[in-house]
């Protein structure tokens, strides 16, 4: 949390102030805090004859946490825990400093279950959202989700990525009784489903932008193919099955183009661009270096990739059209990796300190770059949909786990899993 | 001759009236005289006839006895008739020295009354000149007096003007005095009130960054919030520092930062209250302008 630096300001202020004596009384406030919003979110009412499945605000609450701006309200100090029909009584929730509460009741009938829920500002009293959404009582997960970005949303003005989904690759078992496994679950790691089962190798996934298809790299016999499988009915196809190397597969924001890296002479790695329609190769760099890991900036025109041409793993960037690859990391030996986040400014990254790989931001147009894990094992970024947040693995072997950070690299959070290593996770898109 | 008498009698009326009286007694005095000589000049006891002459005749003394008798009746008659002449000779006798006597003093009395009358004449003459000289003396007398009542006057003004000039030299005097005063309290007072002032701009300076400092913590800051953010809300503010009121301004920023403004003013409610009273301010004007 960053300290309020305010007092020499508030002399200058307060002379400002007192020379207007007489007047109205005018404060100027330049400073505020970066602190998370102090929420409640009290315990939804549960209407229906079995108990609940789940635990409807605690999901609400937990992915609020996570996005790193809200403070959800320990259920301990909450002094009253009303529901959506209750009559608020918001001195209840001023004592326990919440500048917002979150109050909601579920009626279930059989099978499918209405959430209400009402948000409220607890020092204006005023409502500042009061919604009504059914859900299936065996998807009341994904409700939840979608309730917390309606929230996220109303109390930050940006859209809420909760109801997401992602994917990533596990890893288990080792030597020859070893499996990979491509899952998908929710943003918040629950709810997890194997698309993909393989003894062998899996690798970077990665989603469509309509979220329906993924991407993928699989190893069978030792030679790496692409493969494009339907997230709904399991179906796939092989995209790319290239001699050598086949990898690191992208989707453009537009989904009709995928980037991929293929090795037609032995170390010697090139980005090219795949056109998914007519099924159209076109090589994009042309280095005797290592080029790979592409990422495509929002705008669909350029590709950000990883390069060692200059000596040392940094990234560039340059049109899809071709032309000069532009160096857009300078700071230390090791930048790769690249995840472009939705309003194009900024890349996450992995960047090497001293031995240690963390999560770094780097901003597009300052070239600032802004370390947001502590390391040592951070990999494989990959932002939000609404640029809040940025998915990683951290850990190495069988530890391997994935994280969360929010983009001001305040609030990280272990997400929950399957046992083995997890690692390359993707965030696909709002749906 | 007859005028200049009148004139002198007219105003000389006592001295002409005993002259008068005078001639009168004295011309009166001489015809009594004249004719007392004149009636009895026989009878004058003082002149030796005490014994007239007596016819003898032969009387029986029946006769005689009544001769006797009628010679002693006429002896008595005769003796009772000399005594009365004797009486009445001396009645005149004295009568007659009572007017010489009277006359003498008349005569006295006229030379008295003449000398009276040159007397007064002297008297009037000096009394006249003595009235001539008392009314010299008077007039003098009048003339210093006036002098002196001018003079006294003049004194008089004088002193009154003094008065006059002392009581305005008082009054100027007073007045100074009083300026001086009402100087010196003014002076009082404006220092008073500048310290007061000092005081009372200390306490707001003080209270301004308390103010500053809660409602600064109280706003967090929505991440998005937009560079060059401009927003006014509008407080009423109760003695106790609660705030009753927040009224959102001209704002350039979302609905989430006027949340977070809103929520901030009222989450610093109460907010902290002045050391001096008079440093307070029931309206208050918050400008969110971060970074400036």
């Amino acid at each position: 949390m960053r300290k309020l630096v305010l007092f020499p300001l508030a002399a200058v202020f307060a002379i400002a102030a007192a020379a207007t004596a007489r007047a109205d009384l005018v404060i100027k406030i330049t400073q505020g805090v970066n602190q998370p919003t102090p929420v409640a979110v009290v315990p939804f009412a549960w209407n229906g004859s079995q108990p609940a499945p789940v635990d409807v605000a605690n999901v609400v609450a937990s992915d609020l946490l996570r996005s790193g701006l809200f403070a959800p309200l320990p259920r301990g100090k909450m002094l009253a825990q009303p529901n959506a029909d209750s009559k608020i009584n918001f001195a209840n929730w001023k004592a326990v400093s919440v500048n917002d509460l979150v109050v909601g009741s579920i009626d279930v009938t059989g099978d499918t279950a209405q959430i209400r829920f009402r948000l409220f500002n607890v020092y204006t009293g005023q409502q500042l959202v009061g919604y009504s959404l059914p859900a299936k009582v065996n998807d009341l997960r994904f409700a939840a989700h979608q309730v917390a970005d309606m929230i996220y949303q109303k109390l930050t003005g940006r859209p809420g990525a909760f109801a997401t989904r992602i994917a990533y690759i596990r890893h288990d078992g080792t030597g020859k009784g070893s499996t990979w496994d491509l899952v998908i679950a929710d943003s918040d790691g629950a709810n997890t489903q194997a698309l993909v089962k393989s003894s062998g190798l899996l690798m970077s996934p990665d989603f469509s932008p309509s979220g329906d298809r993924i991407a993928y790299v699989q190893f069978e016999n030792d030679q790496s193919h692409i493969y494009i499988q339907n997230v709904d009915t399991g179906q796939r196809k092989i995209a790319l099955k290239h001699a050598g190397v086949n990898g690191a597969p992208a989707f453009s924001p537009d989904g009709k183009t995928l980037a991929v890296v293929l090795s037609t002479r032995p170390g010697d790695p090139d980005i090219y661009l795949l056109d998914l329609a007519t099924g159209q190769l076109q090589q994009l760099t042309h280095s005797p270096a290592i080029d790979t890991e592409p990422a495509w900036t929002p705008d669909g025109k350029n590709i950000i990739f990883t390069s060692d041409r200059g000596g040392s793993p940094q990234l560039y960037e340059m049109p899809i059209t071709g032309g000069k690859a532009q160096r857009i990391t300078w700071d230390g030996s090791y930048n790769a990796r690249a995840s472009v986040s939705p309003d194009g400014k900024s890349v996450a990254l992995v960047h090497r300190e001293n031995g240690s790989l963390k999560i770094a931001l780097l901003d597009l147009a300052t070239g600032n770059m802004t370390m947001l894990t502590n390391g040592p094992t951070d990999v494989s970024p990959s932002f939000s949909p609404n640029g809040a947040m940025i998915l990683y693995s951290t850990g190495s072997g069988n530890q391997r786990r994935l994280a969360t950070v929010s983009v001001d690299g305040q609030v990280h959070e272990e997400l929950t899993g399957a046992a083995g290593a997890l690692s390359q996770p993707v965030w696909g898109n709002i749906p | 001759m007859i005028g200049a008498a009148w004139q002198w009698i007219r105003s000389q009326p006592l001295s002409v009236g005993l002259s008068v009286l005078l001639h009168v007694v004295i011309g009166a005095l001489l015809i009594m005289g004249t004719s007392l000589h004149g009636a009895n000049p026989h009878d004058m006891p003082g002149r030796g006839n005490e014994h007239q002459p007596i016819q003898a005749v032969v009387v029986n003394s029946t006769d005689y006895e009544a001769a006797e008798d009628s010679i002693k009746k006429a002896q008595q008659d005769k003796e009772a008739h000399a005594s009365k002449l004797k009486a009445e000779a001396e009645q005149a006798q004295k009568a007659r020295e009572k007017a010489e006597r009277e006359l003498t003093q008349l005569k006295k009395q006229r030379q008295s009354t003449a000398s009276d009358v040159a007397n007064q004449q002297k008297q009037l003459k000096d009394q006249s000149q003595q009235l001539q000289q008392l009314k010299d003396q008077a007039l003098k007398m009048a003339q210093e007096r006036k002098a002196y009542q001018d003079k006294i006057a003049k004194l008089k003004a004088q002193a009154e003007q003094a008065q006059k000039a002392q009581a305005a030299e008082k009054a100027r005097l007073e007045k100074a005095k009083k300026e001086a005063e009402a100087a010196r309290k003014a002076q009082v007072q404006a220092q008073m009130q500048a310290e007061q002032e000092a005081a009372i701009k200390k306490a707001r300076g003080n209270w301004v960054a308390a103010i500053i400092h809660k409602v600064s913590s109280n706003w967090i800051r929505p991440p998005d919030t937009p560079q060059g953010l401009d927003c006014n809300v509008h407080i009423t503010l109760l003695p106790s520092g609660d705030v009753v009121a927040a009224k959102m301004g001209q704002c350039n920023g979302s609905s989430v930062v006027v949340q977070s403004i809103i929520t901030a003013v009222n989450k610093a409610s109460p907010l902290p209250t002045p050391e001096d009273p008079q440093a307070f301010s029931r309206q208050i004007t918050f400008e969110f302008v971060p970074g400036q």
